[in-house]
């Protein structure tokens, strides 16, 4: 059959089997090895990505584990000083008292001591006085003079 | 520009100006008939003066022995690269490693693209005719001689500009799309792949004729001795490179995107739904 153009069907199909051949050929050696090796390391490289992501969500997830526990610890310690300025003053509260108790007991001591003193020393005093006293009787009775007693006066006035 | 340098350029040109005398005055023979213009245009269309005798087995275009030649020189390459480069493929490439990723890569990134619910085939499709064409058409290039029938001595012609090659490139590319269509989507597939009978029509003759044109021209220039000097550097070899490159494109391109349309899944909208959507 001969068509325009020098159209040949024979040619046609040698250049098809041409054609198979190559493409087979091609993708046997060169397209499928190749290919293979670029998923594979495609594989390889999407692989460490997503470990990469993995660590990066687990440290994400530490971090703000941590940053709870901070927090709370925060609090924690807040709470401690709170009670231990609560116990410093109930402390400090009760020394006081225990002062303040020991004040009162030393200052009434000093009190009974004092009156006691007082009581010592009055009653030297009237000693004394009753000495005196019996001493300007003495003299008064030895001088047996009028004034005497005036005299007797302005000693115990004195 | 050091002295040296000057010196070398001036030695060059000196010695290209010699060749181009010598050229001239050794092959400008006036007394040799040669083929006239006409018939030479219209073999290099045609192929019908110049055969070849193809292995015993029929007189054939020298385009079939060039096609054969192609397949050969890229199939023992390949081979060379299966066996000593790609055991040897690192997750760092190197630069052939990458130029061979590349070249991969880029057909089976435009099977992806155009037609991405089916695509595994049709990237190693893509990309066997991607070199075929590209590398086929390059290979006039190389001006391989091989003799005729007729004992006279020419230059091998790339395979595509023989229209047998083209319109086989475009039917196995119409026949690729449409076997996509019948596996995706049935009689419906086929039914879209026949929609766009002339698709193999002008999938071959876009490919013959922008072959045809550069080689025509680069006949052109080569047949007349004054314009056989400098200007077949840029038009014959840029017009082969760059048909090379943007046939190769527009084929791959066509095929994956037709690829693409007919394999799309389509989904049935069911009765009741559309019943649901009237009310």
């Amino acid at each position: 059959m001969n068509l325009p153009l020098n159209i040949d069907l024979q040619q046609i199909l040698l250049h098809l089997l041409n054609f198979v051949i190559l493409a087979g050929g091609l993708y046997i050696l060169l397209y499928n090895p190749v290919k293979k090796f670029m998923d594979r390391r495609k594989e390889y490289y999407q692989g460490l990505y997503d470990e990469a992501h993995r660590q990066k969500e687990e440290a994400d997830g530490i971090k703000e584990e941590y940053e709870r526990r901070l927090k709370e610890v925060d609090s924690e310690i807040i709470a401690v000083k709170q009670k231990a300025n609560e116990e410093a003053r109930t402390e400090a509260a009760k020394k006081l008292d225990a002062a303040k108790a020991e004040g009162d007991r030393i200052i009434a001591k000093a009190r009974k001591e004092a009156e006691s003193e007082k009581q010592r020393i009055v009653s030297d005093v009237s000693d004394e006085i009753n000495d005196l006293v019996g001493e300007a009787i003495d003299k008064m009775l030895k001088s047996s003079s009028g004034d005497a007693i005036d005299d007797f006066l302005d000693t115990v006035k004195r | 520009m050091s002295k040296k340098k000057r010196i070398v350029t001036l030695c060059m040109l000196v010695i290209v100006c010699a060749l181009l005398v010598v050229g001239i005055v050794f092959t400008n023979n006036p007394d040799k008939e040669s083929e006239p213009i006409k018939i030479a245009m219209k073999d290099a269309v045609l192929h019908e003066t110049n055969r070849i005798n193809f292995l015993g087995i029929a007189e054939v275009n020298p385009a079939v022995a060039s096609a054969f030649t192609v397949t050969f020189i890229i199939l023992f390459a390949s081979l060379i690269i299966r066996i000593f480069v790609i055991p040897r493929f690192r997750m760092v490439p190197g630069r052939f490693q990458l130029l061979l990723e590349e070249l991969i890569g880029f057909f089976d990134n435009l099977a992806r693209t155009n037609s991405p619910h089916r695509n595994k085939l049709l990237g190693a499709y893509i990309f066997s005719a991607g070199i075929y064409i590209c590398f086929g058409t390059l290979f006039e290039l190389l001006g391989l001689q091989v003799v005729t029938t007729e004992n006279i001595s020419m230059s091998m012609p790339a395979p595509l500009s023989d229209i047998n090659a083209a319109i086989c490139m475009g039917c196995m590319s119409y026949l690729f799309i449409l076997v996509g269509g019948l596996t995706s989507n049935g009689l419906k597939g086929v039914g879209q792949t026949l929609k766009d009978f002339s698709l193999p029509i002008s999938m071959s003759f876009r490919l013959f004729g922008a072959l045809l044109s550069g080689l025509l021209v680069t006949e052109l220039v080569y047949y007349y001795m004054t314009l056989s000097f400098v200007l077949p550097v840029l038009v014959g070899i840029i017009f082969t490179l760059l048909h090379a490159l943007i046939q190769t494109y527009v084929l791959t391109m066509l095929t994956s995107l037709f690829y693409g349309e007919v394999t799309e899944p389509k989904e049935d909208i069911e009765p009741e739904k559309v019943m649901q959507k009237a009310d």
